[in-house]
């Protein structure tokens, strides 16, 4: 009789302060808080987390000065800072821990104290019950995973696997029979077939793995059924990761003016596909500017490179190597891949030389004779040019080498070239009598790095 | 009389820079993208510049002037800027001859002589595919014949049917350029063959690009390349484009 009388205050406490309620809040839902009601079910040993909302559906703020839950088991879980004021149509959350270590029925007293505005300090007084079964509780590693969680396998790269082992730890005191393990989803599965009724001693545990395979990238899902208790499996699949690249050059030195080939090696056949960048930087020898021909072909300083899957080779377009231009000026090379995580450079070095001439032409007109010399100078520094003139007979002409100091006029150029070192210079030689004789040049063009000549460039 | 050189050194002067130095120039070439630029900086390092003509469908520059047809016709190049050439055929191949523009006009060859385009005195029964000199490479029911012309006389020196499969060819230093599978071939008179392989399968057209050099290039295939011949060697270099 004496319960009764106290049900019945307690439901007259728990219905009759509209402006505050309290609310068993699962997942998406709100179910209004009563007498008695049992708020959760947990296995002998399990810890679960039951959600309370406090609702203020009134139109006062209120004032909550106290949230209790006394009874066995249950723990507050980070309590909040009181009093606390909840505006009117906001809520406010409070999250309890329990965990019971004896099968049956487990009771406390849920207890809110709060003062609308304006009034005077009210209370609402609730039993709530939690179901305590003898069922073994599910844990992943040193973990117990409650009803209804989840079990996380993380990110795992496509066609590998990650296994985990679930335990059932029976901690009541009494013998714990599971009559069904089942996996569900495409990407989990149990490594062994659940061959029936497992029997777990008190005190005792029984394992069994779950592999996650993932059939494709992206989020995957499933549910481990253990009898009536189901919980979440989840992962991610990954594309698989890239082998570590590394950069192929021909050599770590080269002259100027030429077209090399970048290759890129991969540690292992790539397991998929995939991309990176080459950038390409140059560092010129002290005291030179950038040159705009040290370029990958067709064009820039940074390029794709793609990971066809089954092959250990990177790609541009369909090639399998990628042309670049080691320009006219002295300095570095600094190739840097970057792919997948990884990061992997190659130096080439251009040395300073002397002036290298592509194309020499000597030419008579009435009166003079033209000499166009078209090269490069990969320092930048040429500065006296020679020239010597023979006849048909070998003979040289004139009072023998015709030398100019051109320097100022190289320095001039450079500064404002657009092509690095290279340059077109035509010398143009005023001559009195018969041009005709003139048959030949030698032409010597000196820079830092030295002496170039020409041998007997006919005209 | 033997003669004397002037003991001072004099620099020539260009238009581009009163120096006597100036930057390399190869020629004009047209991109993937259609832009006729100059073609500049070092063999082997190259520069490709500014657009000079947009819409560019096909194009000859010959040294110092050139041919361009553009989505909008024909036109004459020069220093003096381009000039529409009025009644002309709509497609065929553009040449260079006598360091001008030149094109086929029905069975005859019309040549920018500097003031006006006159025809070559010599009638061609088949497509003329390129003009060195005075040596012409025709492309016939026979397959691809080069002709020796005496303009002067208007007559034929000689003409020789060159082992080249059908398809587009051009002329470098007196020699055929052509493709043959996979591989680049410059078949010299006489029968001499220099072979280069080429970076991808593809169908290449050439153009002129100036003096010593021919563009090769299948832009749907990323085939962008500079030939010449250089100490008897035939080299070829890829050609670089400019960021869009």
């Amino acid at each position: 009789m004496t319960m009764r009388l106290l049900l019945l205050a307690l439901l007259m406490a728990v219905a009759g302060h509209a402006e505050l309620t309290v609310n068993l809040w699962a997942g998406a839902t709100e179910t209004p808080l009563i007498p008695y009601m049992t708020v959760g079910a947990a296995a002998t040993g399990e810890t679960i987390e039951i959600h309370f909302r406090l609702r203020n559906s009134g139109p006062e703020p209120v004032s909550v000065e106290k949230v209790t839950v006394d009874g066995g088991g249950f723990k507050d879980y980070g309590p909040p800072d009181m009093p606390l004021s909840i505006a009117p149509g906001y809520f406010f959350n409070i999250f309890e821990h329990f965990r019971a270590d004896y099968a049956g029925t487990a009771s406390a007293v849920l207890t809110v104290k709060y003062t609308p505005a304006g009034g005077t300090q009210r209370t609402i007084s609730a039993v709530i019950k939690v179901t305590v079964t003898g069922d073994p509780v599910v844990e992943t590693g040193t973990t117990t995973v409650a009803n209804g969680s989840v079990i996380d396998f993380g990110p795992v790269e496509r066609e590998t696997t990650r296994t985990q082992t679930i335990t059932l730890r029976n901690l009541s005191s009494a013998v714990a029979t599971v009559s069904r393990i089942e996996v569900q989803g495409d990407a989990f599965r149990l490594a062994t077939p659940f061959a029936g009724p497992v029997i777990i001693q008190a005190g005792q545990d029984f394992s069994f793995d779950i592999i996650f395979s993932p059939p494709a990238d992206g989020p995957r899902q499933g549910t481990l059924v253990v009898d009536g208790r189901s919980y979440v499996l989840q992962g991610t699949g990954l594309a698989p990761s890239l082998p570590e690249p590394s950069l192929v050059l021909d050599g770590n030195t080269a002259t100027s003016s030429r077209q090399l080939k970048l290759r890129v090696s991969l540690a292992s056949a790539a397991k998929s596909s995939g991309s990176g960048t080459i950038e390409m930087q140059f560092t010129p020898a002290t005291g030179l500017s950038d040159d705009p021909t040290v370029q990958f072909l067709p064009a820039g300083r940074m390029q794709t490179v793609a990971v066809r899957q089954g092959e250990s080779i990177g790609r541009f377009g369909a090639n399998d190597s990628i042309t670049f231009q080691t320009g006219t000026t002295a300095g570095q090379i600094v190739f840097t891949i970057r792919m997948a995580g990884f990061t992997s450079q190659a130096t080439i070095t251009v040395a300073p030389s002397v002036v290298m001439l592509d194309r020499v032409l000597a030419t008579r007109e009435s009166g003079r004779v033209v000499v166009q010399l078209v090269g490069y100078d990969n320092v930048r520094t040429a500065d006296q040019l020679s020239f010597v003139f023979y006849d048909s007979g070998g003979r040289f002409l004139g009072n023998g080498a015709i030398r100019v100091s051109a320097g100022n006029e190289f320095h001039r150029y450079f500064q404002t070239a657009p092509a690095g070192g290279a340059f077109n210079l035509v010398a143009t030689f005023p001559v009195s009598g018969d041009v005709k004789i003139i048959s030949s040049v030698d032409v010597v063009v000196t820079n830092s790095a030295g002496d170039t000549g020409t041998n007997h460039v006919s005209f | 009389m033997r003669p004397v050189l002037a003991l001072s050194f004099v620099f020539a002067f260009t238009a581009a820079a009163q120096t006597g130095l100036d930057a390399p120039r190869f020629g004009l070439v047209r991109d993937s993208t259609g832009n006729l630029r100059e073609l500049g900086g070092s063999a082997g390092s190259f520069l490709a510049g500014a657009s000079l003509v947009e819409d560019v469908r096909a194009a000859a520059w010959c040294g110092n002037a050139g041919l361009v047809r553009t989505g909008t016709g024909l036109w004459r190049l020069s220093p003096d800027g381009p000039r529409a050439v009025g009644d002309t055929p709509p497609s065929g191949t553009l040449l260079c001859a006598g360091g001008a523009g030149a094109f086929q006009h029905g069975a005859r060859i019309e040549a920018w002589t500097g003031e006006e385009f006159t025809p070559w005195p010599v009638e061609f029964s088949g497509a003329v595919l390129a003009v060195e000199n005075n040596t012409v490479l025709v492309a016939g029911d026979d397959g691809l014949t080069l002709v020796a012309l005496d303009r002067r006389h208007r007559t034929v020196q000689y003409s020789l049917a060159v082992p080249a499969p059908a398809g587009p060819a051009a002329l470098l230093e007196g020699a055929v350029l052509y493709q043959d599978v996979n591989e680049l071939v410059l078949w010299r008179i006489g029968g001499e063959m220099i072979r280069a392989s080429l970076p991808a399968e593809c169908t290449l057209e050439f153009e002129p690009i100036g003096p010593g050099w021919i563009h090769a290039f299948d832009f749907a295939h990323g085939v962008n390349l500079g030939v010449r011949i250089q100490t008897g060697r035939l080299q070829v270099f890829e050609l670089p484009e400019v960021l869009p």
